[in-house]
């Protein structure tokens, strides 16, 4: 298996670090002499400079040199932590991410205006006096005293990838005092076990000087939360009088993965760095194994109805084994593509922030459930709809901190994400208290729009789920993510398409909540399986609520109107084998299958239901991708293909048949 | 690459010798090494030189030894290489074979 490409790994790790400077610049918004955030944004912009150069990404490089410059500031205590200096670095930020995807456009203009607005925010800051402030306390004692120190220490396997010169590190040692550098090459292996581009060296250094641990520590800013750092003083001597020899102090170790491991030299050059605990794999080979894994189920469904079909009771035992075991791997590969929402919640943060100094609204968000955990290709999906109901939740929810005073509300809005799992799915909820929905203002909108006949009942729910209705949006409603094509039908859309529905809810003055229910799991699903005609059909089972049987009397009484009653409700069906043209006479005692997206049913008139089915999903080609009716397909274990049915699609057929009935009276 | 003495191999490099192109060089060291355990490096006098080509040599050095056969440098460590290893430590107490191999000298410093 080939190396990847060393720049697009480049591009990987400098996203994950302007996600590491963006999550540091937020957190330094709540707490502007939160020192600790002040150096970790001052290291991730010192790597990504590093590694920016290193790999030819030069103008994110000289870009991010200046904004590491005003944090060294900061850092050194020359300019106080600022809202505005935070802000400008925040803009920068975005700059930067615009040199990393494309490093050869024109950036030279927006570059010097965002450089222009940092030294701005810089001069405005005004400098402080220089205080160097010691976290340890541990200074270079008195004047002029020389101590002996030995540093040993290793750097993460990958710190040369990601930019770190460990020549520098030596340099900058050497700044400090009189050294003796002795490099240790034991654990470099053969030729044939080596990646070049790890690094397997380690150093002892011997280093006189007046300065103290802290400074010592300090050359290794960059590096130290991954590497093996070993300080001890050894002795201390004054240069005039004679050498007065202080006991050794107690070694300082810097030891990332285990707490419980020895701080020894010799344990801590077999230690093996915390990175090595997880292993990066590009999405795609997830993809690829996921797609094997289909495949084994398929394969193995056909050899259960073999084996079902013979007599022979090793084959069926195999076969069970088989079954077993690669139920497992699905589990287990289901696992490996989950990943936990915080991913998703966490760049809220920086929108929260712009659209607070956007609006002048006082924004409060607050987050919980973010371990949960859901399919990659669901956190990928759902990002830009969950911004844009974040966008709805803040521009048309929260009111004005004038506003909420007035309405007897303390003046910080608060936006709630929230997710958590429930069965086979997981709810991302988005809840504001801010003014609630309008509801007459939505009903006049949608009469307007002609989505509504005037003077048509509708329940609440109904109502509200209008605001996800195509057409909708005002221009009243348009936000600068608007440009990108997202409205609140793209929102409903995206949900769908994900086999998801949106429950929502609003109080009058105590604000809305809007809850995307969405299935754990995308690539295999349960569903059952129906015939229609002579041809076999899936209906995601989570949709199902349940089954009735349809005589032959109730489907000719029902003819012309096409409702079943239902619990006293009046539920509209559909009938596949009239929708699918299959050609075929109807069974005797056809079924209905009671399907649903939260509030609103749907029956499907089948020949026949054959059971419950482990689906494989598929998608369908090109060719097919405007059938809306079917939202993929799958092999059965005989080989044959059935089709997925698209709830959602079904579901709004049967409403829009419905609606189409009572107009007609 | 081409072959001076029988069995002995001489691999020459143009480019620079850093982080990179190190796989590039990694690979044809390696070709190189399964041809002949006993190969002669030649290194372009300018090149710019870091720490991962350091190790790389010591990489190749344990493993052409391993196999009986020897790793050298066509000629003493030239100013860029030597300011690597210099900087880095590596000639403070280095061994009697390590100053022949880089500097092609057999007394300690």
């Amino acid at each position: 298996m080939s190396n990847p490409d060393p720049i697009s790994v480049f591009r990987t790790e400098a996203a994950e670090l302007l996600e590491q400077i963006e999550s540091g610049l937020l957190d330094l918004t709540r707490n502007l002499a939160d020192r600790d955030q002040v150096d970790a944004v001052f290291r991730g912009l010192h790597t990504l400079k590093g590694s920016g150069a290193m790999f030819g990404f030069d103008a994110l490089a000289a870009f991010t040199h200046h904004c590491e410059t005003a944090f060294d500031r900061v850092r050194k205590g020359e300019v106080p932590a600022t809202h505005e200096l935070v802000s400008a670095v925040l803009s920068a930020q975005d700059h930067m991410r615009a040199l990393l995807e494309t490093p050869n456009g024109d950036h030279d203009a927006v570059s010097a205006a965002l450089l222009e607005n940092l030294q701005r925010a810089v001069d405005g800051a005004g400098a402080s006096p220089a205080a160097a402030i010691d976290a340890t306390g541990a200074s270079a004692g008195a004047e002029g005293m020389l101590r002996e120190w030995r540093i040993s220490f290793c750097l993460p396997t990958n710190a040369m990838v990601n930019g770190t010169n460990p020549l520098a590190l030596l340099d900058e040692l050497r700044a400090l005092g009189e050294c003796r550098i002795v490099a240790d090459t034991s654990a470099v292996p053969p030729l044939e076990a080596l990646d070049p581009r790890e690094i397997h060296l380690a150093w002892t250094v011997t280093l006189k000087t007046a300065h103290g641990r802290s400074e010592i520590e300090d050359v290794f800013i960059f590096v130290m939360d991954e590497m093996t750092l070993e300080i001890t003083e050894t002795g201390a001597e004054t240069p005039r009088a004679s050498a007065t020899v202080v006991p050794a102090a107690k070694p300082v170790s810097i030891v990332p993965a285990d707490p419980g491991q020895s701080a020894g030299t010799a344990d801590a050059k077999q230690a093996k760095p915390a990175s090595a605990e997880n292993v990066r794999v590009p999405a795609e080979r997830l993809d690829e194994m996921m797609d094997r894994v289909g495949e084994l189920v398929i394969a193995q469904s056909r050899l259960t109805q073999l084996a079902g079909a013979d007599a022979d009771l090793g084959l069926r035992s195999v076969s069970e084994e088989i079954e077993r075991l690669s139920g497992e791997l699905r589990d287990t590969m289901m696992v490996l593509r989950m990943m936990p929402v915080a991913s998703l919640f966490s760049r809220f943060r920086r929108l929260v922030h712009d659209l607070s100094r956007e609006t002048g609204k006082e924004i409060e968000l607050i987050t919980e459930g973010e371990s949960t955990e859901v399919d990659k290709t669901v956190i990928d999906r759902l990002a830009d709809p969950l911004v844009h109901l974040v966008r709805n939740s803040i521009d048309h929810g929260l009111e004005t901190p004038d506003d909420r005073v007035a309405a007897g509300k303390p003046p910080k809005g608060r936006v709630v994400l929230s997710a958590h799992q429930t069965g086979g799915e997981v709810i991302i909820t988005i809840k504001d208290d801010g003014r609630g929905i309008n509801r007459e203002r939505v009903r006049a909108k949608a009469e307007a729009s002609g989505l509504v006949q005037p003077g048509v009942a509708l329940t609440d729910q109904e109502l509200l789920q209008l605001i996800f209705q195509p057409g909708f949006s005002t221009a009243q409603q348009v936000t600068n993510l608007s440009g990108r094509g997202v409205g609140m039908d793209v929102v409903k859309k995206t949900v769908e398409a994900l086999r998801g529905t949106i429950d929502i809810t609003s109080r009058p003055g105590e604000g809305s909540e809007v809850a995307l229910r969405i299935p754990l799991t995308l690539a295999i699903i349960d569903g059952l399986l129906v015939r229609v005609g002579r041809g076999r059909y899936v209906i995601p089972l989570s949709a199902v609520e349940e089954c009735l049987e349809l005589s032959i009397e109730e489907d000719l009484r029902s003819r012309g109107r096409s409702f079943i009653s239902l619990r006293d409700s009046l539920v509209p069906f559909l009938r596949l084998r009239e929708l699918f043209r299959t050609g075929t006479q109807p069974d005797p005692y056809q079924k209905v299958v009671v399907i649903s997206t939260g509030t609103e049913r749907v029956g499907l008139v089948v020949d026949q239901i054959i059971g419950d089915h482990q689906t494989v999903i598929k998608s369908m080609s090109k060719l097919h991708h405007d059938v809306v009716t079917f939202s993929g397909a799958t092999i059965l274990g005989d080989g044959s293909v059935a089709l997925i049915l698209d709830v959602a699609h079904l579901v709004a057929a049967g409403q829009q048949q419905e609606a189409q009935l009572r107009a007609a009276g | 690459m081409r072959e001076t003495m029988p069995g002995e191999l001489r691999l020459s490099f143009q480019s620079d010798l850093n982080i990179r192109n190190i796989d590039q060089i990694s690979k044809e060291m390696t070709t190189a090494l399964d041809a002949s355990s006993r190969l002669t490096l030649e290194l372009k006098e300018d090149a710019v030189v870091d720490l991962s080509f350091v190790q790389l040599l010591i990489a190749a050095r344990r493993q052409a030894n391993r196999a009986g056969g020897a790793l050298s440098l066509a000629r003493p460590a030239g100013a860029n290489l030597l300011g690597v290893l210099s900087r880095g430590g590596f000639l403070k107490e280095a061994s009697a074979e390590d100053l022949e191999f880089w500097l092609h000298q057999e007394n300690s410093q």
